[in-house]
């Protein structure tokens, strides 16, 4: 397993090398000139600007200037933000809790109803039962979950005032009220990932449904309940595990939606707020950090494949 | 061995067949009887197709038999709910709501089909040199694929507009940039798997150039899945230009899209839920229509269902 873990992230690194060289060109495909982005209207005398620029290593060659990034880069260091002067690193930390909060909930959330319900479906296919949630999987899959957001904030902030519409509270300051604004958030984005995932539990159960093994077990006397809990899904939960990983890029990409509905201060806003301010330091930061999250996520589920199915042995 | 014959012969036979098998389109019982059967048994692909159609109809036809222009400013109604007058109700600045959906819905499905056939142009003959002559060039292009696909669609499209800085054009562009790797890996597989039939062959021997094998063997084979892989794409284009346009990232004011109109029209939630509730509606029907239909097409054309 670890060497299969450890080829695995070998395999990566050229994606990872391709990457950081987009990331990094996204600073210097930009129209305009960072250093004058940079400099306030009255500092900004010719000889200022080339001070600077030759601080920051504008003036080098391209390669040069790649180099250290990637240095800098590998070393934690991504640069200072344009607009807050701050460090990005510590702009990102500091928003990833929200982010981690809102896409572990919607995930979890959205396993939690979707793989039951695609079950129920699957075992009581080409009942009216199935055709509706089936037909509310569809439904879910269209709706834009900005839309959704909007419809849930109407109903239970503005009309019923049962949740607050919009805002954060840290955790750590009262779990009450962090859960209060949680809520309608993780809905939001767990929405269409309950779509997915009911409709690709449905199929895998009513695939392994019909395989001997099961005949088998239900042959030895074993209690329905019984063969759907240990035999058919944990059969199923190879087609889920795949699923889940591939949605991640779509799960975070909603992440970035939902937090500017809310007003979340996660690093999807993060992302949305350094286009709006052209702070590109913080947007190419944002852009890889996302990238890594995306790669980590489909290398756990190769790990979790070895879990779900024994079978499945890695080395 | 000249044109059409080839595309009824050996060459189309396999999409042949599977339209044979899975439609199952009887020979007698005259239109009417065959055209019943195929809305019973897909039906809901049939729900898809009027639904996309009405939609496209407001796009195309909406703006022009609409007398009010989408930005005029009606200073004394502002945020009039739905009513005889206004059948859709006004916005904050008082401009017509109805108008609106019909002048956005150009906007939004015409991104969204700029941009899926933009994605399809580049991506399916990239796809197409990649999965037949393999190489340096395979490796290549699908290393460039894999970054595209590392990163989230989202952000990648949102990145992209960053650089390019916000417009309908470059919105368009960055849909149509992160849409082609879709196109690119869906027809390199199809081609692996079909440069090695017998068809292929037949024509490589014949000494048919690559260009031509190409042209006339292998697109009339790729057409249903690129038809299929389109539809989805132009109800994912829709909803990734309506996410920009929330964000404030893609169509600027006053020019109204779908989801620029749900942006600006969110903050009057409270006092004015139809000014957010309507293009909402307007994007989900949409994509729920197009999702249907490309759904129903692939199961048209896929005989193992």
């Amino acid at each position: 397993m670890m060497r299969f873990l450890f080829h695995r992230m070998l395999a990566t690194l050229p994606v990872l090398l391709f990457l950081s060289i987009g990331v990094f060109s996204m600073l210097h495909l930009a129209p305009g000139d960072p250093v004058t982005t940079m400099l306030s209207d009255d500092l900004a005398s010719p000889q200022v600007a080339a001070a600077l620029r030759h601080q920051l290593g504008l003036d080098r060659p391209l390669y040069v200037q790649y180099g250290w990034w990637l240095r800098r880069a590998l070393h934690g260091d991504l640069g200072y933000s344009y607009r807050s002067k701050s460090r990005v690193a510590s702009e990102i930390t500091a928003r990833l809790p929200v982010t981690i909060e809102l896409t572990v909930f919607a995930i979890a959330g959205a396993l939690s109803i979707a793989v039951p319900l695609g079950v129920i479906a699957a075992l009581r296919r080409n009942t009216g039962l199935d055709a509706l949630i089936s037909g509310i999987g569809a439904l879910g899959l269209a709706m834009p979950a900005f839309w959704l957001g909007v419809l849930l904030i109407l109903l239970f902030a503005v009309r019923l005032h049962w949740l607050p519409p919009s805002g954060y509270a840290p955790p750590w300051r009262g779990l009450g009220p962090n859960l209060r604004l949680m809520i309608l958030p993780v809905i939001t984005l767990g929405m269409s990932y309950v779509s997915v995932v009911m409709r690709i539990a449905r199929m895998s159960v009513l695939d392994v449904i019909k395989a001997d093994y099961i005949k088998t077990a239900r042959a030895k006397g074993i209690q329905e309940s019984r063969v759907v809990a240990r035999h058919v899904l944990r059969s199923a939960l190879i087609p889920i595990i795949t699923v889940v990983a591939l949605e991640t890029g779509r799960l975070l990409g909603g992440a970035v939606v939902t937090e500017t509905i809310f007003a979340l201060p996660g690093i999807g806003r993060l992302a949305v707020d350094s286009v709006l301010d052209r702070d590109f330091p913080v947007l190419q930061a944002v852009t890889l950090f996302m990238a890594l999250a995306l790669i980590a996520a489909n290398l756990l589920a190769d790990v979790l494949y070895a879990w779900a199915d024994p079978r499945i042995r890695y080395g | 061995m000249r044109g059409p014959t080839l595309v009824s012969g050996t060459g189309n036979a396999v999409v042949a067949t599977y339209v044979a098998q899975g439609t199952r389109i009887p020979t007698s019982g005259g239109i009417f009887v065959t055209g019943a059967r195929f809305v019973t048994r897909h039906r809901l692909a049939c729900v898809g197709g009027l639904l996309s159609l009405g939609m496209l109809l407001v796009a195309v036809v909406g703006p022009t038999v609409d007398p009010t222009p989408p930005n005029a400013v009606h200073v004394s109604a502002l945020l009039i709910p739905p009513s005889r007058t206004w059948w859709l109700g006004t916005d904050d600045l008082g401009r017509d709501i109805l108008s609106r959906v019909f002048a956005g819905g150009r906007i939004s499905i015409g991104i969204g089909v700029v941009a899926t056939l933009t994605a399809a142009v580049v991506g399916v003959p990239a796809g197409m040199a990649s999965g037949f002559w393999g190489g340096w060039l395979d490796g290549a292009l699908m290393r460039l694929m894999d970054l595209l696909f590392s990163i989230p669609t989202m952000v990648l499209a949102i990145a992209i507009v960053g650089v390019l800085g916000p417009s309908v054009t470059n919105a368009t562009l960055a849909i149509a940039l992160v849409a082609m790797p879709r196109f690119a890996r869906l027809v390199r597989g199809q081609v692996l798997a079909l440069r090695e039939m017998e068809f292929i062959h037949a024509a490589r021997a014949v000494g048919a150039p690559p260009a031509r094998i190409l042209r006339r063997h292998l697109l009339p084979n790729l057409l249903g899945l690129v038809v299929v892989q389109g539809t989805l794409t132009v109800s994912f284009a829709i909803l990734t230009e309506a996410s920009l346009s929330f964000l404030g990232l893609g169509v600027q004011p006053p020019t109204a899209s779908w989801g620029s109109m749900l942006r600006y029209g969110y903050p009057f939630l409270d006092q004015a839920p139809w000014t957010a509730i309507t293009p909402g509606m307007a994007i989900m029907l949409t994509v729920l229509g197009l999702n249907l239909l490309g759904d129903g097409i692939r199961d048209l054309l896929d005989p193992s269902l």
